[in-house]
């Protein structure tokens, strides 16, 4: 009974160290973050080594993983996603991506390009040699996800809700990535960002535009917006939202011609904001900063 | 309604929030004093150039003498060189009278460097295919080393970070197991704990890493982004916005050293209120101190070199415990960081990638 009202004492020092999180870094060439920071998409020509057999269940998030290489263009461990893979706009795409899969012939491909650590790796260096992934899901923080056009496939209409998958709600997945932390570092040639494990895609949010959208180099927008949750509460302000050329939400943006104060009712996936990330190292240069993680939304689907 | 466990997981983080705060102070304090940065960073430069001589005259050159406070009159060394001064000062000081890109010159002044092993790795630095100009090859060369000199630094901080943690909890005698039971059997004491626990949690994190890293100032430019972080002209951060630097998160207030002072310190452990004091002598006295102390010593400092950050998200995750079905409480920053951040997420079970 002592010990046991003794280990009761230590607890917070014990869940202290259960808490401890492990930092994971990719070193970015500067000029790609440079040339994407304010681009909705990414162009490669990606090798399919293994994808998915067929798409996941709707309940689960109804993506299709697959696991590839462009070395050219991204040159790291990644992975490309279809969205609403099991709806029949995606068909030919998917039919595609198996015809191809593992016989190491480079596809073009085109589709939000994203850097998250979900799924890192302890270090990765932009241009290595990329291996051939074991899995469809090998350690990486880039993600082209969702995919826009695969081959001659333009897929763009699957950025849409996938019917019968429930996504986080806005509060707490939120208030989750305003809490992720960030360390950036850079030389004249790179960057070097070092954050732990993060998660939580597909969030429903209520997003109130605080600016007007600015046309991208890609054809692209992005925007600045206040999130709010399920009960109208404030969640985050000032978060870059991107829309991605061709899809239903951009559509709905530039149709409705809508602007500062007008709202949207969406379902987006994070990413770093490497706008923020290069406007930082510009100053701070090697100088180790840390801040909090500066994210943007992928805006994947519009709600009615 | 009473939790008394999480009362006392909150007020234990409480304090060892407060520990690493006063550790944090005194270990910047120290560093800025002894002039830490800048002693490392002169050591990464000798490691780099092997030869005490040449550093020497980098340090006296021009480029980087300005960012000296004058140091001939015992002025501090620089805490920052860019890699592109280094360069130009190095690149100045081998080619002699020579226009410093002058890369015939360059190699020159390398070879005249003698059987010394800066000779070897200068010659083979000149020569990566992978940069453009000799500057470039010299700003990547230097830039690599400094890296090792943060980690350096990092390390040598830790170290003295972990001094002072021990310094400081065996000056206030600041024992893990006795505070915990005087906590357990003092209600009334635990409940003031407690409560100056939720306002230093309203002071918000002790730390920048809270703060956003950019400002997008035009609504309507949303590819315009301000960096938040504004250096000295030595390069070390100083802060960005007002909100940064704001005292209050970062040092321990005259309310919270008074409560420190009511659970820990060495009032009933002093040897003239041992009780065997009149028995046996101060060595029995130092051993007795061992035997009771030790172990909540240990554990303090162990925590305490956990970092104040550190102890405030665990503070800010006992307490959302503690008023779980409540609203979050609001700071004083963007909205989002207003919210108290949820309890540890649960792994993502769907969405996944």
């Amino acid at each position: 009974m002592k010990s046991i009202k003794k280990l009761l004492l230590i607890a917070p020092l014990l869940a202290g160290f259960s808490l401890h999180a492990q930092n994971n870094t990719v070193v970015l060439k500067r000029a790609f973050v440079e040339k994407y920071k304010d681009r909705a998409t990414i162009d490669a020509t990606f090798i399919v080594d293994r994808a998915h057999k067929k798409p996941n269940a709707p309940s689960a998030d109804g993506d299709m993983h697959v696991a590839g290489r462009a070395q050219k263009e991204v040159g790291l461990p990644m992975v490309a996603e279809v969205m609403n893979a099991a709806q029949k706009g995606q068909a030919a795409a998917v039919t595609e991506i198996h015809a191809v899969e593992g016989k190491n012939s480079a596809v073009p491909l085109t589709g939000a390009w994203r850097f998250w650590f979900e799924h890192p790796a302890k270090q990765q260096v932009q241009f290595d040699t990329v291996p051939v992934p074991g899995n469809t899901n090998p350690d990486h923080s880039f993600e082209i996800h969702p995919i826009s056009k695969f081959d001659t496939n333009g897929i763009a209409g699957s950025f849409q809700n996938v019917p019968g998958f429930t996504p986080y709600d806005a509060e707490k997945a939120f208030s989750y990535y305003e809490k992720l932390k960030v360390t950036v570092s850079a030389t004249p040639s790179a960057v070097t960002i070092s954050a732990a494990k993060a998660q939580y895609n597909y969030t429903e949010f209520k997003m109130r535009l605080a600016g007007t959208p600015k046309k991208l180099a890609d054809g692209g927008y992005a925007v600045l917006a206040d999130v709010d949750g399920a009960g109208d509460e404030a969640v985050a302000s000032n978060v870059r939202m991107i829309f991605v050329p061709g899809t239903p939400p951009l559509q709905q943006l530039v149709s409705d011609k809508l602007g500062n104060g007008d709202e949207m009712h969406v379902i987006g996936i994070p990413r770093i904001n490497l706008n923020a990330i290069s406007s930082m190292v510009a100053v701070s240069g090697s100088t180790p900063v840390s801040r909090k993680l500066p994210y943007e939304m992928i805006v994947v689907a519009v709600l009615k | 309604m009473s939790f008394p466990y999480l009362d006392l997981a909150i007020a234990m983080s409480f304090i060892f929030l407060l520990l690493a705060l006063t550790c944090s102070t005194l270990n910047e304090t120290i560093a800025g004093i002894i002039n830490s940065r800048g002693k490392t960073l002169e050591k990464g430069v000798v490691e780099l150039l092997r030869d005490t001589g040449l550093k020497d005259k980098v340090y006296a050159h021009p480029l980087i003498q300005g960012l000296q406070k004058t140091m001939t009159a015992g002025g501090r060394l620089p805490s920052y060189i860019s890699s592109n001064n280094f360069a130009l000062a190095l690149m100045d000081i081998l080619t002699g009278p020579a226009a410093a890109n002058d890369h015939g010159a360059l190699v020159q002044g390398v070879a005249q460097l003698g059987n010394s092993p800066l000779k070897t790795v200068l010659t083979a630095v000149l020569q990566n295919p992978k940069f453009a100009t000799d500057q470039e090859r010299l700003e990547a060369w230097f830039e690599q080393g400094m890296g090792r000199v943060s980690g350096w630094y990092k390390r040598t901080s830790q170290v003295r970070v972990f001094v002072l943690a021990a310094i400081v909890t065996i000056l206030m005698n600041a024992d893990t197991l006795k505070i915990a039971r005087t906590l357990w059997n003092n209600p009334t004491i635990s409940a003031v704990v407690v409560e100056s626990a939720k306002e230093r949690l309203q002071k918000g994190r002790p730390d920048a890493e809270s703060l956003p890293m950019v400002n997008y100032d035009n609504p309507d430019d949303p590819t315009a982004s301000t960096p938040t972080v504004v250096l000295d002209k030595d390069k070390n951060i100083v802060s960005a916005t007002d909100k940064v630097s704001t005292p209050e998160k970062d040092i321990v207030s005259p309310d919270e050293r008074k409560l420190l002072g009511q659970v820990m310190g060495w009032q009933g452990d002093w040897y003239d209120d041992w009780p065997g004091h009149a028995d046996h002598g101060f060595v029995s006295w130092i051993f007795y101190l061992l035997k009771e102390r030790l172990g909540g010593w240990v554990i303090t400092i162990l925590a305490i070199s956990l970092g104040a950050p550190f102890w405030f998200d665990v503070l800010n995750k006992f307490m959302n415990a503690r008023n779980a079905g409540k609203p979050p409480e609001k700071s004083s920053e963007t909205p989002s960081a207003q919210s108290t951040p949820p309890a540890q997420p649960q792994p993502a079970q769907a969405g996944q990638s």
